[in-house]
């Protein structure tokens, strides 16, 4: 009995394209690498052949009519991944344009027949598929039609063993074509606009033989090349919080407060009104962590990050205790900021991470991504989970009194643990308070206490008699504790 | 790599000698970037570089028709009426200045990599014959 043909995947040297691919590119199989013009086709191509070709399994990269040589060429060398050297050794490009400009497409399919049987590549590319097909269409002599033809170069390129992508601008799905059922992988790159904001997105339409990340996976192009950003997995539950260490907040009380400290792994939202001490706590947050010989990482998503961030985290910063997450861009996307978050952890062996502030975060997504904003904060927040470190995000919320909600975003039931910050008057002061609302399979105290900000951060007061109506904002003080049950109470749960 | 090829020609015997000589250069050129670039892209280069260098050489102009698949007859022709020492220094300016468009275009390490076979084989060429 013969045991099952084994598919090789090979390794593409695209940043996060392996993970989308459902763990590489099969070996042999016959792709196309279709979108419209500009989508970062040609880049994608030529990545992965610098990546992937050796002298003794090389690529032929064949031009058609739809690309002039000499400026892809021109163009494709200003990328970091395109290796000169490589030219003519592992790497061999190949003008079809002469054959194309005739119209036959039996004459090209004879010469790239001929160059594969000549160079026996591992790779072959045609760039582009379609200008072959439309050149044949547009002289109405071709020796053989469109179908026979994309059969004949499967079974040509499959039986020498290469792995082929045909490159085309196809509009859309709604584009048909014989090619998208003869291919074994159709990889689908798109451009999309949303008011001021351009986001490059990606589709693994179908790849044989393995199972792809369904759905639309944003990209990013710069000098290294393409750079995808995988959807980070979702993780199991996180473990009892009795069996998990305390890390300290670095603010007197406040541990107490959340019954020892806040467990490891776990995800901590401070929600509260402008200027109530959110990126304080945050930044004493990751102080105590650089007391403790621990590093974090911080994505401050302010308009002016330098001066919001504060002399504490500004510090810790230039000391290299704490990475920062470059957030200056508006064209972000989840998983993009995931990926990167990650990355700095992994770099720094963060335990501590940051995101000041979620309403930040929003505005920094390009506009196509912030209707799925909480599906994809809750995936980030599990990847964060999954690398055991513990985060604080902080929420900005109106002051609404008679009402008691932590986030505009509906995100506080992705988070572990609550802290609300809020003001309240007292003897004619704006005064604030907080309390811990929420600390997952924990005990932690009920209290509702006063607090104040002065050079060494958040202190937070000793009680000053029991009042009710702290919640309402106009708390009045009881005169004897033993009427009705007191608003203010030590007790913990 | 431009003056071994200029020794290369001088080297020769005779102006028809000469012209068969550059005329192989030539076609070897052809031989190395026509599958990169294309036919197209090689007429189009070769074309600039004689336009560029008929101010020098006025001559060059009799040198009109565009080389059908690597045939440098008209080049061959041209070349063979001249002194031998015009006839080689205005090939080697034509060379020099083939480089330097695809040069400019593609990047000095990139045309190198793509035209260092041919200039081998030609320098070689003439040193060995020296060397006889």
């Amino acid at each position: 009995m013969m045991n099952k043909a084994k598919i090789n995947r090979l390794a593409t040297g695209v940043p996060g394209f392996d993970a989308v691919l459902g763990g590489g590119l099969p070996e042999f199989s016959f792709n196309l690498l279709a979108g419209p013009p500009g989508s970062g086709k040609t880049t994608l191509a030529h990545q992965m052949m610098f990546a992937l070709a050796t002298p003794e399994r090389c690529a032929l990269y064949f031009t058609t009519l739809g690309e002039s040589p000499l400026k892809m060429l021109r163009y494709q060398q200003q990328f970091a991944f395109f290796d000169s050297d490589q030219v003519n050794r592992s790497v061999r490009f190949i003008s079809l344009g002469d054959d194309t400009a005739a119209g036959d497409v039996g004459s090209v399919l004879g010469r790239i027949a001929g160059e594969v049987k000549k160079y026996t590549p591992a790779l072959v590319f045609i760039d582009s598929f379609r200008s072959v097909i439309l050149a044949g269409e547009g002289a109405g002599i071709s020796s053989v039609n469109l179908q026979q033809f994309i059969l004949q170069l499967g079974i040509l390129l499959a039986s020498w063993n290469a792995t082929t992508f045909l490159i085309g601008e196809y509009a859309g799905a709604g584009d048909s074509s014989p090619i998208f059922s003869v291919a074994d992988g159709l990889i689908w790159l798109r451009q999309t606009t949303q008011r001021n904001s351009i986001v490059r997105k990606m589709e693994i339409v179908k790849m044989r033989g393995q199972a792809t990340l369904p759905g639309l996976h944003t990209f990013r192009i710069d000098m290294e090349g393409l750079k995808v950003f995988a959807p980070t997995v979702l993780s199991a539950a996180p473990a009892p919080a009795h069996s998990l260490p305390r890390l300290q907040m670095g603010i007197p009380g406040l541990d107490q407060m959340m019954g020892g400290g806040l467990p490891r792994g776990y995800s901590l939202l401070v929600a509260g009104p402008s200027g109530s001490g959110k990126s304080i706590l945050a930044a004493s947050f990751l102080a105590e962590g650089a007391r403790a010989a621990e590093t974090g990482v911080i994505a401050a998503f302010e308009q002016r990050p330098h001066q919001a961030r504060g002399p504490v985290v500004a510090d810790l910063i230039a000391s290299g205790r704490v990475g920062v997450i470059d957030t200056r861009t508006s064209t972000l996307s989840v998983d993009e900021i995931a990926t990167l978050l990650i990355a700095e952890i992994e770099r720094l062996g963060a335990s501590r991470v940051v995101i000041d502030s979620l309403s930040g975060f929003e505005l920094a997504l390009a506009p196509t991504f912030r209707e799925d904003f909480r599906e994809s904060l809750a995936r980030m927040l599990s990847a964060l989970a999954n690398t055991g470190v513990t985060v604080l995000m902080t929420s900005e919320l109106e002051d609404r009194y008679y009402e008691l909600g932590f986030s505009p975003y509906g995100t506080a039931f992705l988070t572990d643990s609550i802290i609300m910050q809020r003001y309240v008057e007292i003897d004619s002061r704006l005064e604030r308070m907080m309390a811990v609302v929420k600390m997952r399979a924990s005990r932690h105290s009920n209290q509702l206490r006063l607090f104040h900000i002065d050079d060494e951060g958040i202190k937070i007061d000793e009680q000053r008699g029991a009042y009710s109506g702290l919640l309402a904002g106009a708390p009045r003080r009881h005169r004897s504790r033993r009427v009705g049950r007191p608003a203010v109470s030590t007790d913990e749960r | 790599m431009k003056e071994t090829h200029l020794s290369s020609v001088q080297a020769q015997t005779d102006t028809e000698q000469l012209a068969d000589a550059a005329v192989a250069t030539w076609h070897d050129v052809w031989i190395a970037l026509s599958p990169v670039i294309g036919a197209a892209g090689v007429v189009a280069l070769f074309q600039r570089s004689v336009f560029l260098r008929m101010a020098e050489y006025p001559w060059l102009a009799n040198v009109i028709d565009p080389p059908p698949a690597g045939q440098f007859n008209s080049l061959r022709r041209e070349l063979s009426l001249q002194k031998r020492v015009d006839a080689a220094a205005a090939n080697a300016a034509l060379l020099q200045s083939l480089a330097q468009i695809l040069g400019n275009l593609i990047g000095s390490s990139l045309t190198t990599r793509l035209l260092q076979p041919v200039w081998e084989k030609h320098g070689r060429t003439t040193q060995d014959k020296s060397a006889q």
